[in-house]
């Protein structure tokens, strides 16, 4: 499993698993997160220092910085469009010390873990099994088991799929270069938050997304313009394309779910508006204020996104009817509420939200 | 190397369309004005909600929760009913949490044959703690005159923040 005279590497393999396995039972007990856990750290990084003094080495430290600095900004600045709120976060001196304890010890310890053991073994499977065990030691297992069906999958979108993008990069610049990457970008990611007062907003889907697609570009820079391992004109024509064309679709597809563009798609899961659209549709809709009596409108009553025909507007508010329906909407619809007219519909683009909406709704 | 690669792509674009299809089922603000405050280490969110006194002749209807709501329909019958919601929020997260805030507004052109009231809630929430506070709803006195509006809504914000001097 490991190269020969490498028992260092042995000891680190069984860190990793003994402080994964006690992660598992422990994340939510406050003595092993508050006390035990950054102490952990501590002391392993005091003795890994005396063992190999050669612990900051600064290959590819400048493009790292400029790329984490670019994407910090980049996430900062998203809080124009998205608006800002409030830190949770306490300012004082010492809560910003004790959660940073918490944070950059286990992140310097753990990417020295990752580092040195991918490197003492060349077999994929090895390298995958490292991967597991730090996502495993990422995850909050009670939180995970305490979501069930809709919040389970918000959860798993926003917490557990970045976990897992955010891993399987960090191995793979720790393969191709030092811990200090890794090092670097989880510093940037995680370290802000608890020094700024105010942060962007954001809910699941751009929480989840965003991660996905950061890690992807990482993925993307440093390998075809930090690494070098031959130069750009080397790689195979077709390998760049695929990942170019993955990346620009990818982001685009999630800009025009965030309704950043002028038009916004969403599944239609009931016939009230048949023939003119059906159950599995995907409506696209325009984001407009001029509404006219006859328009189709999408809104926002009671936490659910409705779309139904106007049939008069009166100074203040609304009145809707879906098309098959024999009665008028009972709601009255005020114009905040109105999030936009219709334009077109797609046939049964929308099937795999109403088996995923009927799959997690199954027990409720 | 070259199939790794492509089972890589293939999760990452599922991962990504099975994202947009959650999205476009379950997003009820696409205006994004809704904050995640759920982190791997911020996690204070409500894990429960049932009715713990039901009065015959009373519908408790089924309670449901999200992250950082609760939604009950409750049906009484006569003056004096009164049902008692029990909600439970826990601290998940790896952080000590304190109660900032607390305030629930009564809908004012609801009924006012229906009264709410709250049970105080446990100012501090460590790392690991849970819970409960309570939601009364009681049928005040028989109404006069069929009233239009046949129901009052009571909207809720609980902000919990990190402990100070933790």
């Amino acid at each position: 499993m490991f190269k020969r005279k490498n028992l260092k590497n042995k000891k680190l393999f069984f860190i990793l698993l003994i402080y994964t396995i006690s992660h598992i039972f422990l994340y939510n007990n406050g003595f092993y997160i508050n006390y035990f856990n950054p102490l952990f750290w501590l002391i392993f990084l005091i003795f890994f220092y005396y063992q190999d003094k050669n612990v900051l080495r600064k290959k590819y430290f400048n493009q790292t910085l400029i790329i984490v600095l670019i994407f910090f900004i980049f996430y900062y600045t998203s809080g124009f469009i998205f608006g800002f709120s409030k830190s949770l976060y306490d300012h004082s001196l010492i809560n910003i010390l004790e959660n940073l304890s918490k944070v950059i010890l286990p992140i310097f310890g753990m990417e020295i873990i990752r580092y040195k053991l991918i490197k003492s073994n060349e077999t994929l499977l090895f390298r995958a099994l490292i991967t597991f065990l730090i996502i495993i030691s990422e995850i909050n297992f009670k939180a995970l088991l305490l979501s069930h069906n809709i919040i389970l999958f918000q959860y798993i979108v926003s917490i557990i799929i970045p976990i897992i993008a955010q891993n399987i990069l960090f191995s793979y610049l720790s393969l191709n270069s030092h811990y200090n990457i890794p090092i670097i970008i989880k510093l940037f990611n995680e370290v802000p938050i608890y020094l700024l007062r105010f942060i962007p907003y954001s809910n699941w889907f751009i929480q989840g997304s965003f991660s996905l697609i950061k890690s992807a570009i990482y993925y993307y820079l440093f390998k075809y313009f930090v690494f070098h391992i031959k130069p750009i004109r080397y790689f195979k024509k077709s390998s760049i394309i695929i990942d170019t064309i993955t990346l620009i679709i990818s982001s685009l597809l999630i800009i025009f779910m965030l309704g950043l563009f002028k038009y916004q798609p969403i599944s239609i899961l009931s016939n009230s508006m048949s023939p003119t659209f059906k159950r599995g549709d995907v409506v696209i809709y325009e984001k407009k204020e001029n509404i006219s009596p006859k328009d189709i409108i999408v809104f926002e009553y009671n936490n659910q996104i409705i779309v139904h025909r106007v049939v008069s507007i009166n100074d203040s508010f609304y009145i809707t009817k879906g098309d098959a329906n024999n009665t008028i909407d009972y709601m009255k619809i005020k114009k905040d509420d109105i999030k936009g007219v219709y334009k077109f519909s797609i046939k049964y683009l929308g099937y795999p939200s109403i088996w995923l909406n009927e799959f997690l709704n199954k027990e409720n | 190397m070259h199939n790794h690669k492509m089972i890589i792509l293939i999760a990452f674009l599922a991962t990504i369309i099975l994202m947009t299809v959650g999205y476009s089922t379950f997003a009820t603000d696409f205006s994004i004005k809704g904050t995640t405050e759920i982190t791997g280490e911020w996690d204070v969110r409500i894990t429960n909600i049932k009715a713990i006194q039901v009065p015959k002749g009373c519908d408790a209807g089924t309670p449901t929760f999200t992250k950082d709501s609760a939604t009950f329909s409750a049906k009484l019958n006569k003056p004096g009913d009164e049902i008692i919601y029990e909600v439970t929020i826990e601290n998940l997260g790896t952080i000590d949490a304190e109660l900032q805030t607390i305030i629930f507004t009564e809908e004012i052109d609801g009924i006012e044959e229906i009264n709410y009231t709250t049970s105080e809630l446990k100012k501090d929430l460590n790392v690991g703690d849970k819970t409960t506070f309570n939601i009364m709803v009681t049928y005040v006195k028989a109404s006069e005159s069929i009233p239009d509006v046949k129901t009052k809504t009571l909207t809720g914000i609980i902000q919990y923040v990190q402990k100070k001097e933790s």
